[in-house]
């Protein structure tokens, strides 16, 4: 019948219209300032006086110091909550024993707690652990944010990982030790990159666990845009360093999707 | 050469009895199966040999060498997994070397028995590809070559044919049987299938709930099943309710009951009373079928006259249910007589029953 | 048995490590503000003081007020906003659903990102009022960034992800089956999502409506950059009284406070919906 025709076709014209605008707006928060970082001036207007590349090229001695810093803390969380939370995993997806479903949802824990709450503890006690305005200050605050990604990354893999594997190993002489190191840490290796690269890009992006815990030596830099924009407001240069910010967690989207899997997107949230 | 001796194995997962007092001895250079249904504890009692699984009680002894405390890793042992194995991220060769690695044999050794290895199990040239690059019968041979290049004491295999379709089934059986034939290693084999038991096994152990319920040769348990679980796990059975009526003083085993409307003679391991209810076991294809055809000669033992219910022709027998005395018996007929029976429904069927064998009830 | 103990140590030791370190800096800064919350007065004596007081107060309940008034209209707005996106996901395995399991991963980066391209849209010298006066349409530049609107719209993006994926796993436990014999049986698209959808998927909207609640009352970044006069929010209140002389039983207050109400939600979320679904991690 031509009107259950038209009816499919206004569906189809509905759904490609709330399609669109839903992808456009959630791009829009990464093209609006990766194309303002293009634009000639140091304020911001539209139409842009012209276009260029200089942006990226000036905010380079301030911000490339606070963006090597959030590099390395990122780099520093991932491997810190590598080392802490395979071992976990392991025993937590290996083993029964009572007790287990509990330190399982405790070690989610920190998804369940607000970061300010958090942060505000931080505030209070690094001051008398003398960790304020350090490194390691800082990279606790990041992995007890990110170590759930970790963990539920690594988890997963250790659950994918047939034990007959292990087992069959350690029929062939391999020691515990040995089986660990030969079979099981090969195979879980992608769900470990897949929770290294999340680890990595929430902590490269954190703002609110750092707030209080920052300083002048370590400056992260989400805090540096925040300084800056309190300051300069928005400018193309700003925008540059926004554009850097995003375009290097992309491409850690990117590798974490393309040589990992697509399924390890899966557990992002949950 | 190794010999496995095994004590009051008991083993518990929660609330379950997986293993429940299993003992047996196996001599050095036998092929053994333990048969039985899923859950009846046959693969809880080979990990507890292997060493994967820790038995809440009892002994396993290597040769007279208490095993108990000694880890997997240090009892020479070659395991065949029901789920391959094999270790996707490594080479089939560096998969075959792994063990040898393990024991740091040095490089030409190991190049030399792998190549060895993969030509006994027909894989050779296959050594640079990965397993999933592999058929499903391809990576068994190649676990199976992994499983024997170390030279263990002892081989266990658990279920290793189930995930092969029927074809590669045979093939692989047939090649743990040569394999066997030619290193005569001390061998635990772990199934459901009782043809494939029966194929290979010097011995078998039929399991059941946890509990070793028989054990012995193939035949044995055949001729001689000792209650209705083996009856009928071993090979198809018609169970028949029989009353004794006279039992042989100078053969003991031999006696004589009445069932189906008639007098079988039959053979038995119980001691029995004459007027005691027993069941009587009769194979489907220990039955002979003939159509009647004129009148019926007087009744012989061993010998029953009843009606076609069910037939069907399957090429290499035919198959019937017979209703005799309000029993329906299970026959099965080979040779030439399955033709003339392949459409046989309604008709009046004469039987003969051999090899009969009584057990007693509800054991 | 020697092995018996050699298994505890197998659990033990790979454990305690993170642990411990959970325990130092999870559990020891809350608690310790939580204990600091019901410290009274000079002798430090235990008491609900600081909260009654807190309470009495007629800013602190406009604060907290409007923070649950942003909260929730936002989750509303995301509620609305991303059951087709849920639906769409769970249905399809097409390029468009990758693309936009893609795009629901941006804003994942940061509030800031999200604030901040706010700004520079909605500024008065920004992208949409220099379009509007370019094309004539308006004169004088419009203010529409230090809005409650706007809020909300930032928090709904930011917290996007949080209310569709538990959605999209719950339609996907819907069996496509059922919509299929709704359709022969003669229902139109309306009448499956009422009578098919919504009913069967109630767990998973009350689990999206948790977490994205929960999250939207304790995002501190957005209301950072672009709340204004009239617009409190408890996070911020948080924050700016670490600026000056911080009093800690206050600020623990406000903080426990808050962090009651995320946790209350997540422990809601755990014990309701999450058994519901066995199939979740």
């Amino acid at each position: 019948m031509g009107s259950t025709k038209l009816n499919k076709l206004i569906g189809k014209v509905i759904w490609g219209i709330y399609i669109t605008v839903l992808v456009v707006v959630l791009w829009m928060i990464f093209f609006m300032l990766f194309f303002h970082s293009f634009f000639k001036g140091v304020t911001l207007e539209f139409p842009p006086q012209g276009f260029t590349l200089e942006n990226y090229t000036s905010i380079t001695n301030q911000f490339y110091p606070a963006l090597r810093i959030s590099l390395l803390l990122g780099l520093a969380t991932g491997v810190f909550n590598s080392i802490l939370g395979i071992p976990a995993a392991y025993a937590l997806t290996r083993y029964e024993f009572i007790g287990k479903n509990l330190i399982n949802t405790f070690l989610l824990g920190p998804t369940m707690v607000p970061a300010i709450s958090l942060a505000l503890g931080f505030l209070a006690f690094y001051p008398q652990w003398g960790m304020m305005d350090s490194f390691w200050g800082l990279l606790f605050a990041l992995s007890i944010v990110t170590m759930p990604y970790m963990l539920r990354s690594v988890m997963s893999a250790f659950n994918e990982l047939d034990t007959a594997l292990e087992e069959a190993a350690q029929t062939l002489g391999a020691s515990r030790l040995k089986t660990f190191f030969l079979i099981t840490l090969p195979l879980i290796g992608p769900g470990v990159m897949a929770g290294f690269l999340l680890t990595f890009i929430i902590a490269f992006n954190e703002f609110t666990m750092i707030i209080f815990v920052y300083g002048p030596k370590w400056l992260p830099a989400s805090v540096w845009l925040w300084n800056m924009l309190h300051m300069y407001g928005i400018t193309p240069g700003f925008a540059a360093a926004v554009a850097i910010m995003q375009l290097v967690s992309f491409a850690m989207l990117f590798i974490l999707v393309r040589v990992i899997g697509r399924r390890y997107l899966q557990g992002v949230a949950f | 050469m190794t010999s496995v001796r095994v004590e009051n194995l008991t083993k518990t997962f929660g609330k379950t009895l997986a293993v429940d007092s299993v003992s047996f001895t196996i001599e050095d250079g036998q092929l053994v199966t333990l048969l039985g249904p899923s859950g009846c504890g046959k693969s809880t009692t080979l990990r507890c040999i292997a060493g994967l699984a820790e038995p809440d009680s009892g002994y396993i002894y290597f040769d007279d060498r208490l095993v108990n405390d000694v880890p997997v890793a240090k009892r020479n042992i070659g395991l065949l997994f029901q789920r391959l194995a094999l270790f996707p991220h490594m080479k089939v060769f560096d998969n075959v070397a792994f063990g040898l690695r393990m024991q740091r044999r040095p490089k030409e050794e190991i190049k030399q028995r792998v190549t060895e290895a993969l030509a006994l199990v027909q894989m050779s040239g296959f050594e640079e590809r990965y397993p999933r690059q592999l058929s499903g019968g391809q990576q068994q041979r190649v676990a199976l070559a992994r499983t024997m290049v170390t030279d263990p004491d002892i081989l266990l295999f658990d279920e290793p044919l189930s995930s092969l379709d029927a074809k590669l089934r045979d093939e692989l059986k047939n090649e743990i049987r040569r394999l066997h034939q030619e290193t005569g290693k001390t061998t635990i084999y772990v199934t459901h299938d009782q043809a494939e038991a029966f194929a290979i096994s010097d011995k078998v152990y039929v399991m059941h709930d946890g509990k070793l319920e028989q054990e012995g040769t193939p035949i044995e348990l055949y001729l001689n099943p000792i209650s209705p679980f083996v009856a009928s796990f071993i090979g198809a059975n018609n169970f028949i309710e029989a009353r004794v009526v006279e039992l042989n003083p100078a053969e003991p085993g031999k006696l004589a009951v009445e069932a189906l409307g008639c007098r079988i003679e039959a053979s038995t391991a119980e001691q029995l009373r004459v007027g005691e209810t027993v069941t009587l076991l009769i194979r489907p294809e220990d039955i002979d079928a003939t159509p009647v055809v004129a009148e019926s000669p007087p009744p012989e033992p061993n010998t029953a006259i009843g009606q076609v219910k069910v037939s069907t022709f399957s090429g290499s027998n035919t198959y019937l249910e017979v209703a005799v005395n309000q029993h329906i018996l299970k026959v099965s007929v080979f040779g030439a007589a399955r033709f003339a029976l392949a459409n046989s429904v309604g008709q009046a069927i004469r039987l003969r029953f051999d090899r009969c064998s009584v057990i007693r009830t509800g054991r | 048995m020697p092995t018996k103990r050699k298994r505890w140590l197998n659990i033990v030791i790979p454990l305690a490590p993170i642990i411990v370190f959970y325990l130092i800096f999870l559990v020891y800064p809350i608690a310790a503000l939580g204990y600091h919350s019901f410290v009274v007065g000079e002798g430090g004596q235990f008491g609900l003081q600081n909260y009654l007081e807190t309470f009495a107060k007629a800013g602190f309940r406009r604060t907290l007020g409007h923070t649950l008034l942003i909260a929730g209209s936002a989750t509303l707005f995301d509620l609305l906003l991303g059951y087709p996106a849920a639906y769409y996901l769970a249905r399809r395995q097409n390029w468009i659903a990758d693309l936009m399991q893609l795009s629901l991963l941006i804003p994942l980066y940061g509030g800031l990102y999200v604030a901040f391209a706010f700004m520079l849209v909605l500024l008065p010298n920004g992208f949409l009022n220099s379009v509007l006066i370019w094309l004539g349409l308006i004169e004088k530049p419009l203010s529409l960034l230090y809005t409650r609107p706007t809020l909300i719209a930032a928090f709904g993006i930011y917290g996007l992800p949080f209310m569709v994926y538990p959605l999209r796993a719950a339609i996907q436990g819907i069996d496509p089956a059922l919509e299929e014999a709704a359709r022969t049986l003669g229902a139109s698209g309306w009448q499956v999502l009422r009578q098919i959808l919504l009913p069967m998927s109630t767990i998973g909207v009350i689990g999206g409506v948790l977490l994205n609640f929960g999250w939207n009352v304790a995002i501190f970044s957005i209301p950072l950059v672009l709340s204004f006069k009239g617009a409190p929010f408890l996070s911020l209140d948080i924050y700016f009284s670490t600026r000056y002389n911080i009093r800690w039983s206050y600020v623990a207050t406000l903080s426990t406070i808050l962090f009651a109400i995320t946790f209350g939600l997540s422990y809601l979320y755990m014990t309701l919906v999450k058994p519901a679904r066995s199939n979740t991690a």
